[in-house]
């Protein structure tokens, strides 16, 4: 500092700079103006700047939450939990919160489109009266049994419309097949409930984790995606906020370092597809040490002569370490123990799954009134008897018969050429089905194979009803009406599907008799007529009238619904998981997981969730590889490095994330990005790891999704990946030479 | 560098010049903005509308702006609404067809009309138009005489604007009007 201020100056200079700030800040607001655009046609209801709060049910995902949006205006602005619905109690998660960029989504088709070659994304817009004469041409003149409909977990109000419609046209049920459903391991989970606890038909359970001392989770990520995470997230908190001396103890055990193991006291990374095993090691144990609290329950016989150290071999945990989980799983006096998605991905699904169930039986917590394991109550009508989703074994018949030439007309109300295995030629199956339709609300990967697209309202412009499943402590049906008038000339399906009964047949005509789904939900809902509810109940009009504005249908008090009784195993021992694909040639397992903000890929198109860090990686924008940093260096891979992952059914190019929290031999890629066509927020932006997967059927008839393995190969390409992280970060621990569990 | 800028301003005699400029534009812009309260210019709008030639036509502030009366804002007319009149009633002055024709054209095109927001207060102020009607303040005591504009123009509603007006409210309601979480909470 040469420079000298003398004081003389250093007055003048700053009367200069205060005199300068003052100026400045009482120059004239430069700002863009603020515009109001009144109504072209105002609702006759609507207060200016008066805001109106619809309660409905989130579309998000297939747990069914409730959902208050506030409008104001005529436009929805935000979206919050509803506090009274019995599955989320007010809380949302991540992706519940980013629905308006599903009604705002400026990819939005606006009207019904047909083209006339099939991928050559031409599409001429059409009068809705002209495609569904069409339409119902193209049903009358096709084939009997040649009608077949395709969808995701579809609300349960259009399952049923869907359901009649078919069975009307003497068609086969409708297929509804869905990736989150098979990662949660729905299908799997209820036929081991259904057999275990001796109830007649199978359905999910909801585990009270809240009440739980200790809790050891097999691969169920349920602070994420797992079946409710909303729900699940809460009972956990409820289970960790207890005092010092009474929190529960939590240990997880799957392959990766999922964001609900980074939470748990311990994570046991076990080798992919033997947690069902481990189940078996922990209740062989437990038998062997006379611990167990149920002895003479016929859920003992299954802990008979385990091979413990075998196990001990196959899983990578030690033999003491069992005994070590074992001990400390009875010591607490309710233990409980989750069945998770991550079993149902692996051939021994079914058995695993039944291993972990009989667990819980064997310390007495899976019957009685002081069970955790909460039944799926009865419904108030066996109208709303909740489905379970198909299983892929019913995809794989579907595909055979659309290549056989069985099918003329093939409905889409889902993702198919995205979502399914490549493998599975589901797309070119479709391209020997005559006439396809699809009601994606946007222009999809399956949409720009399809003869006619019929767009779909979005659920925020939807009615609907959806039966809550698991519902846990009381039956629920969640009511769904739009919070806004259609942005566009779009159509909700049921109502497609309701006009087209009228123009088909006498036999549709008198199956779907209702001019629109108001009238069909209002029939509906005249059951719940004289049921207990926080509001009146007496008249079918006070019942539709409380529907819509609480939300749903729920008894006002909570009634648990438990097994009495276990029921004898099948006494299966858990074979070891078979893995696609020969290991010396493909040396590392695949562990494909849901992402926590794009699901299985839907939601793809919503900027907020694409920009939305990974909980683990603190990654966006894009597909990476979880490899642990042995691994890398072995193969001399560094971050950011583009490498090629191959399967024996196809590849991917991905970016390399070194990271601890994976074993060895395993590498993990989350799902949702790598969209060719689903808006301009998902087009072209990472890679789809559910092409590469290898069919495999798992022991239940579901898609064994993580038994597929791969090999790596260098790109010798370098792609920086978007996170927030530092690159210290975790791996400093790495450096430190430290490997957790 | 502070040092060679200063001498250079000092030797051209520009530093007392500089200053006194600065202050008076302070003192302008502080005037303008505490002292003299009233009417300022209006903001360009998307369609030429004359608020003087309709109140001259009768038609009554609540007759478009019904909101004052049920609601904290006032609101803009629908284009129906303005086509409930337009569709049938031609303006006095013809040579004023052909802007009502841009409105139509509008209607026809459903197309919404963007406005430029004239009165706007900021995010801390829960302003509610409601009661102040009820309490039977007449609109121009805030929007200035409307039935001489043709866009609505601002008027410098500032805190002392509100509270000039409510600290002259009958003494018992002086406390609560002039307590700050009245208007900011």
């Amino acid at each position: 500092m040469s420079e000298r201020i003398s004081r003389r100056q250093f007055i003048a200079l700053s009367g200069l700079t205060g005199t300068a700030m003052a100026v400045s800040g009482c120059t004239i607001n430069l700002q863009e103006p603020t515009h109001l655009e009144p109504y072209v046609v105002p609702p006759e209801e609507a207060l200016p700047g008066q805001k109106v709060m619809y309660a409905s049910t989130c579309g998000q995902c297939p747990a069914g939450c409730g959902i208050l949006v506030r409008v104001s205006n005529g436009r929805a602005l935000k979206i919050e939990g509803n506090p009274l619905h019995p599955l989320n109690r007010g809380k949302t998660c991540a992706r519940g919160q980013a629905g308006l960029q599903v009604l705002y989504n400026p990819d939005r088709l606006r009207n019904a489109v047909r083209q006339d070659q099939r991928g050559a994304k031409n599409y001429r817009p059409l009068y809705w009266d002209a495609a569904l004469s069409l339409l119902a041409d193209r049903v009358k003149a096709a084939q009997p049994g040649g009608v077949a409909f395709y969808g995701n977990l579809i609300p349960d109000a259009l399952a049923t419309i869907v359901t009649s419609f078919l069975q009307a046209i003497g068609g086969q049920p409708p297929v509804l097949y869905d990736t989150l459903a098979a990662m949660d391991g729905r299908r799997t989970l209820a036929s081991a409930t259904a057999a275990l606890l001796g109830s007649s038909t199978p359905n999910l359970p909801l585990f009270d984790i809240g009440q739980a001392d200790i809790l050891y989770s097999f691969g169920a990520n349920f602070n994420e995606t797992w079946i409710s995470p909303v729900a699940y997230g809460r009972a956990y908190g409820q289970m960790r906020s207890r005092p010092l001396g009474t929190r529960g103890y939590f240990v997880q055990f799957e392959p990766r370092l999922s964001a609900t193991a980074a939470v748990a006291d311990k994570w046991v990374p076990v080798a992919p597809g033997t947690e069902g095993l481990v189940a078996l090691a922990l209740g062989g144990i437990i038998r062997e040490l006379g611990l167990a609290r149920a002895k003479d329950s016929p859920a003992a016989a299954l802990f008979r002569a385990v091979d413990v150290r075998g196990i001990a071999a196959a899983s990578g945990v030690a033999v003491e370490k069992l005994e070590e989980l074992a001990r400390a799983f009875a010591r607490f006096p309710r233990p409980l123990a989750l069945p998770g998605g991550g079993l149902a991905g692996h051939t021994n699904a079914a058995p695993a799954m039944t291993a972990v169930m009989t667990l819980n039986a064997l310390m007495g917590q899976a019957a009685g009134p002081e069970s955790p394991i909460l039944l799926t109550p009865a419904p108030p009508d066996p109208a709303f008897a909740s489905a379970l989703p198909s299983s892929f074994a019913d995809v794989k018949a579907l595909i055979d018969r659309m290549s056989s030439g069985a099918i003329d007309v093939l409905f889409v109300a889902g993702n198919p050429i995205y979502d399914l295995p490549v493998a599975t030629k589901f797309a070119e199956a479709m391209a020997r089905v005559p006439f396809v339709v699809s009601f994606s609300y946007i222009v999809d990967e399956t949409a720009v194979y399809a003869d006619l697209v019929l767009p779909n309202n979005t659920y925020l412009e939807s009615w609907g009803y959806q039966v809550v499943t698991p519902a846990g402590a009381r039956p629920c049906i969640s009511s769904q009406q739009p919070v806004v008038t259609p942005l566009y000339d779009t159509r909700q399906t049921s109502d497609v599907f309701l006009d087209l009964a009228q123009r088909v047949s006498d036999a549709t005509r008198k199956a779907l008799p209702w001019p629109n789904t108001v009238a069909f939900m209002q029939e509906q809902m005249a059951k719940l007529v004289g049921k207990d509810a926080s509001y009146s109940t007496k008249t079918a009009a006070a019942v539709w009238a409380g529907f819509r504005q609480y939300g749903g249908w729920w008894p006002q008090d909570e009634a648990r619904t438990q097994a009495r009784q276990v029921a004898a195993p099948a006494g299966v021992m858990v074979p070891r998981p078979k893995l696609e694909g020969d290991p010396a040639q493909y040396p590392f397992v695949l562990y494909p997981y849901p992402s926590t903000l794009l699901g299985d890929g839907r939601g793809a198109d919503q900027p907020w969730l694409q920009e939305g860090p990974d909980p683990i990686t603190t990654a966006s924008w894009g597909t990476w590889v979880e490899i642990n940093p042995e691994t890398a260096k072995e193969l001399g891979l560094a971050r950011d490095e583009v490498v090629k992952v191959i399967s024996p059914h196809g590849q991917i190019e991905v970016i390399v994330y070194t990271h601890p929290g994976i074993r060895p031999d395993v590498i993990a890629i989350p799902l949702g990005q790598g969209h060719s066509n689903y808006g301009r927020y998902a087009n072209r932006r990472g890679a789809n790891v559910l092409g590469i997967l290898a069919p495999a059927v798992t022991d239940a008839g579901d898609l064994a999704w993580a038994a597929t393995r791969v090999r790596i190969e260098k790109t010798g390409r370098q792609q920086t990946l978007p996170r927030i992280e530092n690159n210290v970060g975790v791996d400093f621990a790495n450096q430190a030479g430290k490997f957790p569990g | 560098m502070t040092d060679s800028l200063l001498r250079k301003l000092r030797r051209h005699r520009l530093l007392p010049l500089i200053a006194a400029a600065l202050m008076l534009i302070v003192a302008l812009a502080i005037g303008g903005a505490v002292l003299l309260p009233g009417v300022l210019a209006a903001p360009a709008q998307p369609l030429p509308f004359e608020h003087s030639k309709h109140v001259a036509a009768g038609v009554q502030c609540i007759f478009c702006h019904p909101g004052v009366q049920t609601s904290a804002v006032a609101g803009l007319p629908s284009l129906n609404k303005c086509m409930g009149c337009h569709a049938s009633v031609t303006p006095k002055d013809p040579k004023d067809q052909a802007d009502v024709n841009k409105l139509i054209s509008q209607w026809e095109s459903r197309q919404p009309i963007r406005w430029v927001r004239v009165f706007e207060q900021p995010d801390f102020v829960q302003f509610n138009h409601r009661p102040h009607v009820a309490a039977g303040v007449a609109c121009e005591s805030c929007h200035g005489d409307v039935a001489k504009m043709g866009y609505a123009q601002p008027y410098n509603l500032n805190m002392g604007f509100c509270l000039n007006c409510h600290r002259k409210q009958a003494p018992e309601k002086v406390t609560k009007l002039i307590s700050c979480e009245t208007c900011h909470y």
